[in-house]
């Protein structure tokens, strides 16, 4: 989810530099040298890149072609399952929305992790196709009418 | 002597007092009327306050449920830990 004025060059910017590996340095580098100052011009997001050690003329490519598609279907998919802002969680597929205490995570955490362990002691799923089966293809496309 | 002044003292009393009632109660009836009147207004008057604030509200936009689980394709994403793991979370966050 971008926010259209403010938040596309960065959010660009952070899925180029992953596209070669180096999302989460990206992403640290702008929370620390961009964001405090609000300084989201694109050449100052290539200076950070180079900084983290990216081939900038892949990263300029991948901004404006792969990244550019790459974060609009991101942000369908997103609002389609009920995402309107951010930041939003979904774990395993179930939605928190907002900054939250810690322990609602963990709850929702727990919960998951023992429904996981369960269906792959049935053997519904394998540990590495669990998300893929229960969640991605189980899991609702689409926000469920209201009931 | 004294009981003809007591006597005409009463029927004072009482004449001054059926004098003075009659207005009264007609003030009284006048003010019920007029407090009926005021309630019949009251209860004819467009509903207001909170209710009829709320009235015309937007649709809400529908929210997740809590207890679903929506289908968050991760292929490509950026991630931290396993590449196989029992649960993930994803977060959508935004530079903002």
């Amino acid at each position: 989810m971008v926010h259209p004025q403010s938040a596309t060059e960065p959010a660009l910017a952070a899925c180029a530099a992953g596209l070669q590996g180096k999302f989460a340095e990206m992403e640290k580098a702008i929370w620390e040298k961009a964001y405090p100052k609000r300084d989201f011009k694109p050449e100052s997001l290539e200076a950070i890149a180079k900084g983290v050690g990216v081939d900038i003329a892949k990263y300029k490519a991948d901004k404006d072609g792969a990244c550019k598609k790459q974060i609009a279907q991101d942000q369908n998919d997103l609002r389609s399952v009920g995402t309107s802002g951010t930041p939003a969680f979904y774990i395993n597929g179930r939605f928190l929305s907002g900054a939250r205490p810690v322990d609602q995570f963990k709850t929702l955490v727990d919960e998951e992790l023992k429904k996981a362990n369960d269906r792959i002691a049935k053997g519904e799923a394998s540990v590495a196709n669990y998300y893929d089966t229960f969640v991605v293809k189980k899991g609702l496309k689409t926000l469920a009418p209201a009931k | 002597m004294k009981r003809t002044g007591l006597f005409l003292l009463s029927a004072v009393a009482v004449f001054g007092c059926q004098r003075d009632d009659a207005p009264l109660r007609k003030e009284v009836a006048e003010l019920k009327a007029g407090q009926d009147k005021i309630l019949d207004a009251i209860k004819s008057m467009p509903k207001s306050g909170p209710a009829a604030a709320r009235a015309p509200q937007r649709p809400q936009r529908p929210r997740p449920d809590a207890n679903s689980v929506y289908s968050v394709n991760i292929n490509g994403a950026p991630f931290k830990g396993a590449k196989d793991a029992k649960v993930t979370v994803v977060e959508a966050f935004e530079f903002a």
